[in-house]
């Protein structure tokens, strides 16, 4: 669990001023692969692209040829197998059709293709953890508003409504084309909903729709949950999400299935999920929130 | 000093101090609130500016800065603003003299605009208050970075910027709150003297009543209560007053009253201390002690007993030994060449702790007692006087008509036949009886004070009385036995006088069977008591009354005696200051006791 702005934070952070230097240096290297059988592209090469990035390579131990797509169209080798894509841009890139594309920390796209090319290693957190989690944080919690981009074109939703029904929680889905519907859907919600958790989808989130959700949370008493660690440190009572290193391990381990000839399913789950709290907010809004003790959590 | 004057004292240094206190204190707490609020409106403002220009920040030139740092001047009124970079030298300022200066820790979190940090430089209306506030890029790229963007993160320093703001408004707006904060003061403290005033009055309401009622008690009106009004403490305290007051006038009498007492008592009422300093005196004393102007209080009262036995300290002296004096007979001086004979009553003073600590002696003139005494002892004497010559004086024409009689009987017995005869012993009779009467009245008016005291043997005497009656011992077959019989100071004839008496009548009065008497004394304190026991016939307790009367006799003319022998022993024992008394019963027997304190000298 990461907690901000208690002085206690338990993430790992990258010494970020060194990390486009470092990038440089790892792209400018020979590959030590006997083949280019894979290589990374980064949306941009600085930034949580390039610190997952790294936490990627550090699992997968040994390097593998980056391209920042931010500066330069990547020059793919022939006989590549896989490309692991960090962020939407690269997932979005035009790769040849043998290649078989891992992409990642791209929580608002969706790739199309034939089946078996494409594998996501999803942003969102698996279904029943974060039900586990915001039942842990609010026992009393019946009715979970989730806010997504319409038109859902994955089964994310189906899943977490199967996982929240096993668990007595009934999901509210609000679906949204874009944020300037959500203070309308916050008005028809009102009294519908115990908490409200809006996915991480890049559409829907905006300065104004952050504090509209906030504001909203903070007036009616209903604890809403934010998409990110980052973005529960602006204004929300907590969030559930997957660990950034986490993502890139479990990239690292996808890539070396299907290295190795194995097959992977579209969409990959992390096995857990970290939840962040904003003691300050739940406090000034007085939220019905447990808080770790010491917290002066309710 | 009153008590709402000690409280205004008080007050008024207190309130001076902790007005002087809280507009110091309130000032400052308003002063720094007032920088702070300042700092962070402008750090805020500039913040948002900085933001909607963020790119001139990220590369960073005099000419893209100078322009949007006079924007920033203009709207938060500061009179200067400049940018330093992450190693603080300043970049671009609107005083363009200060390119190039090195700010000291602009890097450190003392300039973090969340904090809100800023120095006050001169805090006169030319002072400026400088703000250091941090240029942060927040905002990632994409919305994609945002969507996922780690907990903890707080973006990109590219610099500081400064801010000096004028501190004139500012150092206005503090005068203005000092000058309220004395005013709310001011008022404040006003209606707590006021209040403090109409406390105190309410406070001190039961304590007057308290005080005018210990007046009225100190003044004698012991029964005085005042009126409980409240519940609180002063109506208890007024409560165990009343209590108080209650049972004062339930046990101590009013001065007033207690004076009119004293003033009105017949005899004289002398308080003294314990060295007989006279004190106190009541209006007899002042009649009887007159002595002129001067003064009583304060004088020695012994000097008023100038006849009394200084040796042994008069009365005092018996009131030192003894503790008390009862009926003590002396002469008082009541003034110049005037005596005043009194009977002294004294008795000490006692304290709360049971100390003697002073005296009070009654003195009661007994001159008309003493007078009548006189009178009484004159007559007495007259009176006996005419007994013992009117008795004296019949005894001759007694003895003359006797001694007729038996010679007409001798002569004309034979002529005037036995009716005569039996008339004649009847006069021969009468006149014997008469004789006996008459000389009986003699001996008892010879009784007198007038004694010849001697060592008497009254075992001597006794043997002398039973000489006497002998005949009649025999007669009755009386057996006389002694006890012990000492030697005492008195006159002999009086002495045997009292036994012949009682043993006449122990032999006279009989049961039938042979009397048996016995003679004793035994010591008491201060003298003797005899006693003369019989078995005769006894005496009823009715008769006591009269026993001891002149002329008071039990039985008829068949029994011999004039009534005058037990009168005659209590005249005596009287004399010596004794007491006469029996113990009898019908049947029983009488003892008849005497007794005769020691004699102190002859008379």
């Amino acid at each position: 669990m990461v907690l901000n702005k208690a002085g206690k934070k338990l993430y790992i952070s990258a010494p970020r001023a060194a990390l486009p230097l470092l990038f440089l240096a790892l792209s400018s290297m020979p590959s030590l692969c006997p083949a280019q059988e894979a290589a990374a592209v980064l949306s941009r090469g600085s930034g949580l692209y390039f610190h997952t990035f790294l936490s990627f390579q550090k699992a997968l131990g040994r390097p593998i040829t980056a391209f920042d797509l931010s500066k330069e169209k990547p020059q793919l080798p022939r006989d590549l197998k896989a490309v692991v894509a960090f962020g939407s841009k690269a997932a979005n890139f035009d790769y040849p059709a043998k290649i078989k594309v891992i992409y990642l920390l791209a929580p608002g796209y969706t790739a199309a293709g034939p089946k078996g090319t494409f594998t996501r290693i999803s942003s969102r957190p698996d279904p029943a953890l974060a039900i586990d989690a915001y039942l842990k944080l609010q026992p009393g919690l019946k009715r979970l508003a989730v806010f997504f981009k319409e038109p859902a074109r994955e089964t994310y939703l189906s899943e977490l409504v199967a996982a929240a029904e096993l668990r007595g929680v009934a999901i509210v889905p609000v679906g949204l084309t874009s944020a300037a519907e959500m203070p309308d859907q916050l008005r028809t919600l009102s009294g519908k909903a115990d908490a409200i958790w809006l996915l991480p989808d890049p559409a829907l989130i905006t300065k104004v729709s952050l504090q509209v959700l906030a504001q909203f949370s903070c007036s009616n008493k209903v604890p809403y949950y934010a998409p990110s660690g980052g973005l529960a440190d602006l204004g929300a009572a907590g969030a559930v999400a997957p660990d950034l290193n986490e993502i890139g391990n479990t990239a690292a381990s996808a890539l070396q299935q299907i290295l190795s000839g194995k097959t992977q399913p579209g969409t990959i789950y992390l096995k857990s999920a970290e939840t962040t709290i904003n003691p300050e907010f739940i406090n000034r809004c007085g939220l019905q929130i447990k808080l770790p003790s010491g917290k002066g959590a309710e | 000093m009153k008590i709402r004057a000690k409280l205004f004292l008080l007050l008024v240094p207190l309130l001076l101090l902790s007005g002087l206190l809280i507009n110091y204190l309130a000032g400052r707490a308003g002063c720094r609130t007032l920088h702070a609020e300042t700092a962070e409106r402008a750090g805020t403002t500039a913040r948002h500016l900085v933001e909607m220009h963020i790119a001139s920040f990220e590369a960073p030139s005099e000419q893209n800065l100078l322009p949007l740092l006079y924007e920033i001047a203009t709207d938060l009124k500061a009179g200067q603003v400049g940018f330093a970079d992450n190693s603080g030298t300043i970049l671009a300022h609107t005083n363009v003299l200060r390119k190039g200066e090195k700010l000291s820790q602009a890097n450190s979190a003392e300039y973090s605009p969340v904090d809100g940090k800023y120095q006050i430089k001169e805090h006169n209306p030319k002072g400026y208050l400088s703000v250091y506030t941090a240029v942060i890029k927040t905002l990632s790229d994409s919305a994609e970075e945002l969507a996922l963007r780690e907990p903890g993160y707080k973006g990109k320093r590219l610099g500081t910027l400064l801010i000096d703001l004028s501190l004139k408004d500012s150092i206005a707006i503090e005068h203005k709150m000092a000058r309220n904060i004395i005013s709310i003061l001011a008022v404040v403290y006003l209606l707590i003297f006021v209040a403090a005033f109409l406390l105190t009055e309410m406070a001190l309401r039961p304590i007057h009543k308290l005080i005018s009622g210990t007046e009225r008690i100190r003044l004698g009106d012991y029964g005085f209560t005042i009126p409980v009004s409240t519940k609180d403490e002063f109506g208890d305290l007024a409560k165990s007053f009343n209590e108080m007051s209650s049972a004062l006038s339930g046990t101590i009498v009013s001065k007033n009253y207690l004076d009119a007492i004293v003033d009105n008592v017949v005899d004289t009422l002398i308080v003294t201390d314990l060295h007989g300093i006279i004190g106190k005196v009541n209006k007899s004393a002042r009649v009887l002690l007159d002595r002129g102007s001067r003064k009583l209080e304060g004088q020695g009262i012994m000097g008023f007993f100038p006849w009394d036995d200084r040796e042994a300290g008069g009365w005092l002296g018996k009131l030192r030994k003894t503790g008390e004096v009862r009926d003590y007979e002396a002469t008082l001086a009541a003034g110049p060449g005037i005596t005043v004979p009194v009977l002294i009553s004294a008795s000490f003073i006692k304290d709360t702790e049971g100390n003697n600590s002073g005296i009070v002696a009654v003195v009661r003139d007994i001159t008309l007692r003493k007078k009548h005494e006189a009178e009484l002892a004159r007559s007495n004497e007259e009176l006996q006087r005419f007994a013992f010559v009117a008795s004296h004086d019949l005894q001759e024409p007694l003895r003359t008509v006797s001694s007729y009689i038996q010679l007409l009987e001798s002569k004309y017995r034979t002529v005037l036949g036995p009716e005569a005869e039996r008339n004649v012993n009847f006069i021969t009779d009468a006149v014997t009886r008469m004789r006996g009467l008459v000389r009986d009245l003699l001996d008892y008016s010879k009784i007198n004070s007038a004694r010849r005291l001697e060592e008497v043997e009254t075992g001597e005497a006794l043997d002398y009385v039973e000489t006497m009656l002998r005949d009649a011992i025999s007669a009755a077959g009386a057996v006389i036995e002694r006890g012990n019989l000492p030697v005492i100071l008195a006159d002999r004839c009086q002495i045997e006088r009292l036994f012949q008496n009682l043993l006449s009548n122990a032999v006279k009065f009989t049961n039938g069977g042979t009397p048996l008497i016995h003679v004793g004394a035994e010591r008491s304190e201060g003298g003797w008591v005899f006693h003369v026991r019989d078995n005769g016939i006894g005496i009823e307790e009715r008769h006591a009354g009269k026993l001891f009367k002149l002329f008071g006799r039990l039985h008829g003319n068949e029994t011999p005696g004039a009534g005058i022998g037990l009168a005659s022993c209590k005249k005596i024992v009287e004399h010596y200051g004794g007491q006469i008394w029996f113990e009898s019963g019908p049947g029983k027997g009488t003892s008849f006791f005497f007794s005769i304190p020691n004699q102190t000298g002859k008379s």
